[in-house]
């Protein structure tokens, strides 16, 4: 009945249009799942590209049968960009015979932008060594690392009563380039039974231990209490007067009493400040026209971590490194920070009894780490100071993925869609 | 959008001041229409009004992105992939969150299946937001029509999710759009060898396509060749290679792509797929665990890269839990708006109802510190006084080492804030990441200070062992050190 119904009313409506050629439809709406047009494929019946654009509006619910999809070449022309300006070269030397040099800077186009120029020194790790003991099992003490950080200091000897020892474990068994010694202990604030209250007289026996057993570039780290960091830093100063040490760190506080000692024994400084581009526009200028070289100066505008305002670091280094790229003097310093602190995020250190659903802590703490470095390199990080062996080995890893001249085995990307695993 | 102004957006609206939007004039609407809280299809009169369909249309093409906005799946989870307006996040903000999709081979049913499940019923929660997978890719191993059509209808049964389908075979993708009929996939890819089939079935079911090539001239003339034919729904993908030295080279295309596009290069005008399973091309399937994890950390930073660099879609091989969170994390925090301050008020907040024997807590200002803190106090039933210290919005840790927050401040926060008023003790609990200010805490406020666990989430273990019944005890201690 209803078919019936139907070729009636299609009978009339080809009666209807038989001499019409053309049919304008004004008001109408269409309201249907499918429309389907039938037009010719080629050739004369084929609909021209101009009216399908003019159609498109129209087109969102309809699926049109279409003339062959036709090539269209267009050119693109690389949008690189100039930069006038340029971050300076730091060295970080030790002295001697087979004493290692470290350089890090000298950046003419942000960081891996190899299409628009080439820079010619990858990022750099500094490894963690303190001055406090972290076996929680054999005595107090103030610094607490996480579990994934201590089974390799703790194992298979303890090297963490010995800052030489553990420097060289660093250098020897987990490749460090660089090595920071942080002396909090020299903290007056930090009860002596945690291990504080040490005289700078100590940090520089330590220092000079270090220097007899490794032969990479050193960071003194102070405890950042301004009335002990300046004796601190005299202290390592005069005892590593033969190398170029870098001094970390010095604020808009304590700058003028630590300027001098570098530039009396001519060290590196960080000069750090909190998340501030002015701020450390304002610090730099200040070195500088105390008379400390553009190249003896590194910048630390603080390393915040990986869900814990990684992206203020993140938008504060890439400003900085814009900037400085653009011309603005007093930035063209390299950048480095305190990746350590991803430790500090509950997703780090919490074990895993905590948060099953989060994995295993053994990947996801180093995983922290290397991302909190990794990402700020991405800014303009050149040095990462940085804490767990396994972080610092991935860390250097997708560094090389992106500096090295020498290319790994090329493949097919689009394989991952057929690859077997 | 970031370049136009409000008086150049105001001409070319009703200038009515109707009301219809919401707002009381056109002006305002045209702020907000350049804050990306409207669109320009909002103002209704401009759309239904024939006297204003040259308005309209201009007004349309001066705030359409220069990465165009592409619409995937259906419903409640169909995501918009680009929209972004400028190269770096500190010029404005990044729109559009980098879609992280999970993929699984046609040939395993039961694996299409659980990772369907997984990206439907995957929940982080963090700092009052829920961080979520957005689809699944699923890739034609097996190149058989038949068997691509039953995995699609596979995992739509399982999850209304979107999917993106993965082959180069224009069959595959043939019957994949068929069985995903109504769903707006994402077909992956075009090639310059497949491009007229892959796009034909593209407009024939009206969803995206992503077109693929590693020379960026045969990327754009890919892109610029759909576009003429009718699509409205193109992304690219420029190639991503694993390996050391190659990897650099994808970052590269994917860098001069965007670049292109954010200085007006039409053509590439379009969202970035990046797919980052790649990383596991040419590895055996029995894999070592230490090389499975090897390939699995290359992967994850090169997911980082892209979500850095604010790619529109990750494909990943993997899906374990400690990559997907990292990856997760960065990703809210590069997708946060830098425009807004990352502190709340530093005041006293109240935990559930506290009385005269409530314990009292103390962190920073930084929210997330403070969401962190509330949440698992909340979590606890307690009922709790929680004492905000201004740190100038940063976290605990570094607060304390950069001196933002000093024995001294934490002394005056707790006489500002009327605390000796409302509880019957003096006893403070404090961030473990805060404990070297304790002795002076104690000596400048008068207030005996409790170090509490360096995590918030330690809270009720901490209570059991130092506060619950101790009330008394404690206040005893705190009279001898009044005494000392």
């Amino acid at each position: 009945m209803e078919n019936e119904k139907f070729s009636e009313f299609q009978k009339r409506l080809n009666k209807l249009l038989a001499n019409v050629n053309e049919i304008i439809l004004k008001n109408i709406v269409i309201e249907s799942e499918e429309l389907e047009f039938q037009v010719g494929r080629e050739g004369k019946g084929a609909i021209p590209s101009q009216i399908m654009q003019m159609m498109r509006p129209m087109l969102g619910a309809v699926k049109p049968i279409l003339a062959e999809i036709a090539w269209k070449q267009v050119e693109f022309a690389n949008p690189a960009d100039t930069y006038p300006g340029e971050i300076v070269e730091v060295k970080f030397i030790r002295s001697g015979r087979g004493g290692k040099v470290i350089t890090i800077g000298g950046e003419k186009v942000p960081p891996y932008y190899r299409f628009e120029g080439e820079n010619p020194h990858p990022p750099v790790v500094t490894a963690d060594v303190f001055d406090i003991p972290v076996n929680t099992k054999t005595r107090p003490t103030f610094l607490r690392l996480a579990k994934p950080v201590k089974d390799h200091l703790l194992q298979p000897e303890d090297v963490t009563t010995d800052m030489a020892a553990w420097a060289k474990k660093s250098v020897e068994v987990f490749g460090a380039e660089m090595i920071t010694l942080h002396f909090i202990g020299t903290d007056p604030t930090i009860p002596e039974k945690l291990g504080g209250k040490k005289p700078p007289k100590w940090a520089a026996q330590n220092l000079e231990e270090v220097l007899q057993t490794v032969d990479v570039p050193i960071v003194i780290g102070g405890s950042g209490n301004h009335e002990m960091d300046p004796k601190v830093f005299e202290a390592c100063a005069q005892v590593g007067e033969a190398e170029r040490l870098l001094l970390s760190s010095l604020e808009m506080e304590t700058y003028e009493k630590i300027a001098p000692i570098a530039k009396k024994y001519d060290h590196n400084v960080l000069a750090w400040t909190k998340l501030e581009l002015n701020d450390q526009k304002k610090l730099n200028s200040e070195l500088m026209e105390m008379g400390i070289p553009k190249d003896h100066i590194i910048i630390d505008p603080t390393c915040a971590t990986l869900g814990y305002g990684l992206e203020y670091s993140f938008s504060i280094y890439e400003r900085i490194r814009l900037a400085a790229l653009k011309g603005e003097e007093s930035l063209q310093c390299p950048m480095s920070g305190g990746t350590t602190n991803a430790w500090g995020a509950r997703e780090a250190f919490l074990p895993d009894r905590d948060h099953p659903e989060w994995g295993p802590r053994a990947y996801r703490g180093p995983l922290w780490e290397i991302m909190t470095a990794y990402v700020l390199s991405m800014c303009g990080l050149d040095l990462a100071m940085m804490l767990h062996p396994g972080a610092q080995m991935g860390f250097k890893s997708i560094v090389k993925a992106l500096t090295t001249k020498e290319k790994g085995p090329t493949v097919n990307p689009l394989e991952w869609i057929t690859m077997e695993v | 959008m970031a370049k136009i102004s409000p008086l150049q957006v105001t001409p070319l609206l009703p200038g009515t001041n109707c009301g219809e939007c919401g707002e009381e004039t056109c002006m305002a609407f045209a702020v907000k229409l350049l804050d990306h809280v409207y669109t320009v299809d909002d103002c209704k009169p401009l759309v239904k009004e024939k006297k204003y369909a040259k308005k309209f249309a201009k007004l349309k093409e001066m705030t359409t992105p220069p990465i165009r906005a592409v619409k995937v799946g259906v419903g409640e989870r169909q995501i918009v992939i680009g929209g972004e307006e400028v190269l770096y996040r500190h010029e404005l903000t990044y729109y559009s969150p980098t879609a992280i999709i999970l993929s699984a081979p046609d040939d395993n049913l039961s694996l299409i299946e659980e990772r369907a499940k997984l990206v439907r019923d995957l929940e982080v929660y963090r700092i009052g937001t829920l961080l979520k997978i957005q689809g699944l890719a699923i890739r034609s191993k097996s190149n058989d029509p038949a068997t691509f059509a039953k995995a699609v209808k596979t995992a739509i049964a399982t999850a209304d999710i979107p999917l993106i389908l993965c082959s180069t075979n224009p069959a595959v993708l043939k019957a994949g759009a068929n069985a995903a009929k109504g769903k707006n996939p994402l077909l992956y890819a075009a090639t310059k060898e497949n491009f007229k089939e892959v796009g034909q079935i593209a407009l024939e079911h009206n969803c995206g396509v992503v077109v693929y090539s590693m020379d960026l001239n045969e990327l754009a003339s890919l892109a610029a060749s759909l576009y003429a034919a009718g699509l409205e729904k193109i992304a690219l993908d420029p190639g991503i290679e694993p390996s050391d030295g190659c990897f650099a080279d994808s970052l590269d295309r994917f860098m001069m792509l965007r670049k292109a596009a954010i200085k007006g290069d039409k053509n590439v005008g379009w969202p970035i797929v990046t797919p980052i399973a790649s990383a596991w091309i040419g590895k055996d399937p029995n894999l070592s665990e230490a090389e499975r994890i090897e390939t699995a950390f290359r992967e994850a930073e090169m997911g980082a890269t892209f979500i850095a660099r604010a790619s529109n879609m990750l494909i990943l091989h993997s899906a374990d839990s400690w990559l997907l969170l990292g990856l997760m994390v960065l990703r809210q925090g590069i997708y946060s708006d830098p425009r807004i301050n990352p502190s709340v008020e530093a005041k006293l907040y109240e935990i559930g109802n506290p009385n005269e024997n409530s314990p009292v807590f103390m962190t920073t200002n930084y929210t997330m510190t403070y969401f962190v803190v509330k949440d698992d106090l909340e979590a606890l039933k307690l009922d709790a006084y929680l004492l905000l210290v201004d740190s100038e919005g940063i976290c605990v840790e570094s607060a304390i080492a950069g001196g933002q927050t000093k024995a001294e401040h934490v002394a005056e926060a707790i006489k500002e804030s009327g605390l000796e008023n409302k509880v019957k003790h003096r006893i403070i609990i404090i961030p473990g990441l805060a404990a070297r200010i304790s002795g002076e805490l104690e000596a400048l406020s008068n207030w005996k200070v409790l170090v509490g666990p360096r995590d918030s989430g330690g809270i009720g273990a901490f209570l059991k062992a130092k506060w619950d019944g101790k009330l008394d005890q404690l206040m005893q201690e705190w009279k001898e050190m009044q005494e000392e």
